[in-house]
């Protein structure tokens, strides 16, 4: 089958491989990306939740920042404390701009005081580095892109462990903890709610890794099951519950904002918690339906808000959204979802919508 | 014989009815069917009028009425089983029209 690849896209170095696997590609964030491969997202959704997936996540923005200013630079641009961790532990953290809206979600892993390592989102990677350069002015750091270094793959699922047996016993490797062996940097940690790892390393090695992964039967999975993992396991995408309008007090990530410190965007995040009105709530439908990105919320005949995500978990009959509402809303509360001009009910409920199955905390 | 819209449902008249289903193109490009928004029966829909959507994991489509008509019967088999359109959509019709316009048919695709 040919296919036309848009001439302002990018390849990932795993392309090739992912192809032979029959993977559709789609254009996203600049990069020519799996969305979903032969057998379908229904699949791959229930193949991480059952056994174990490969998603290609060499799209994402790799940033290193170096220098004896490291740590309170990171504390000043971020909302979390990376004094908190120790180093060889990743942290969550989440940049914003002097007005309090999110320039992007990040990752943070702490070699040590002097060496971050930021894994952010392919769509932001520009705003991101363009932010962190005009910061550092300030600071005694250096703020190098290696996003075209590295290449990197998620190994998602509760046979996650035992597929990488052949590089290591990582059963001792905590959430949230990584290590660097053999020029690869290994984490246990992932966007799915379940057990996992990410790794990173030179194309080479990543391509190589990708192989022997899939011969042993380590299923691919691509950008629609990564949307519909994350979403049931109540975790924020970028541009859907967190955004330049969408606070990470809005969205709910209070455990990411640390106000002991002084951060970009800090007095904002306190007036919002102070007086707050309007926040990203869960919504379980009751009537059929599925809900999208957009869709208006009702309560009565008052548009609240807005869809943010929303999907028929794959494999199931649940209908679930997120959705940015104004003003305050209980646990069971009924509200309305607009689909192609019919009002649709739903419930206002808990936003993780499957319990996280993480190991190794 | 089968028309062709060009937004892939397809027709074909049988008995005196007009069966109205979805093309294996559109099915295979929508991926994972799971959900199919199907009109009331008795609605009376225009040529190229939207009767209802066809929803993948991944997005909401559309469907368009290839004739004008009124909706005499829907596949309610689809409303727990909406796979079955991925599974053989040809096979599987989404609704059936009463009253249509049979003159339209001459502005499809064979």
């Amino acid at each position: 089958m040919s296919e036309n690849i848009p001439f302002w896209v990018k390849l990932t170095p795993l392309y090739e491989t992912l192809k032979e696997h029959g993977a559709t590609f789609t254009d996203y964030a600049g990069y020519y990306m799996p969305v979903n491969f032969s057998k379908g997202i229904i699949f791959e959704h229930q193949a991480v939740r059952k056994d174990v997936g490969l998603f290609d996540i060499s799209h994402m923005g790799e940033i290193v920042i170096l220098g004896q200013d490291t740590k309170k630079f990171l504390n000043y641009v971020s909302t979390n404390n990376i004094s908190k961790i120790d180093d060889g532990s990743m942290q969550y953290q989440i940049l914003l701009n002097s007005d309090g809206g999110a320039i992007d979600d990040m990752m943070a892993y702490k070699h040590n005081n002097q060496c971050v390592l930021l894994v952010c989102n392919a769509s932001n990677k520009n705003s991101v580095l363009e932010h962190l350069q005009k910061t550092a002015v300030d600071f005694s750091v250096e703020v190098v892109d290696l996003s075209d270094f590295f290449a990197a793959i998620a190994v998602q699922g509760p046979n996650a462990e035992n597929s990488l047996k052949f590089l290591g016993d990582f059963s001792h490797l905590e959430f949230m903890k990584y290590l660097e062996q053999d020029g690869l940097i290994i984490s246990r940690s992932g966007y799915t709610g379940e057990d996992g790892f990410e790794i990173y390393g030179n194309a080479d090695s990543i391509v190589k890794l990708t192989k022997k992964l899939l011969e042993n039967g380590v299923h691919p999975c691509g950008l629609g099951a990564r949307d519909t993992l994350r979403f049931e396991a109540g975790l924020p995408l970028y541009g859907h519950e967190l955004a330049d309008y969408i606070s990470p007090v809005q969205a709910g990530l209070g455990f990411a904002i640390d106000y002991s410190k002084d951060f970009i965007g800090k007095d904002v995040l306190l007036q919002q918690k102070e007086n707050l009105t309007s926040k990203i709530y869960g919504l379980e439908l009751i009537d059929r339906g599925i809900a999208r990105q957009g869709y208006e919320v009702y309560k009565g005949e008052e548009a609240v808000g807005f869809v943010t995500s929303g999907f028929m978990i794959p494999g199931t009959k649940n209908s679930y959204a997120n959705a940015l509402l104004e003003g305050k809303f209980k646990l069971g509360e009924e509200v309305e979802i607009e689909i192609r001009n019919k009002k649709v009910k739903a419930v206002i409920r808990k936003k993780n919508y499957k319990q996280k199955s993480y190991k190794g905390r | 014989m089968r028309y062709y819209t060009q937004t892939e449902e397809w027709v074909l008249i049988k008995d005196g009815l007009a069966y109205v289903g979805l093309s294996e193109h559109a099915a295979t490009e929508l991926g994972d069917i799971v959900y199919i928004d199907l009109p009331r029966v008795g609605a009376k829909f225009k040529q190229s009028e939207a009767f209802g959507a066809i929803e993948s994991v991944k997005a909401a489509s559309d469907l368009y009425m290839p004739i004008s008509g009124t909706i005499a019967e829907v596949n309610l088999e689809l409303e727990d089983h909406p796979e079955l359109i991925n599974q053989d959509p040809l096979a599987h019709h989404i609704i059936v029209l009463k009253d249509f316009d049979e003159a339209e048919l001459a502005s499809l695709a064979k």
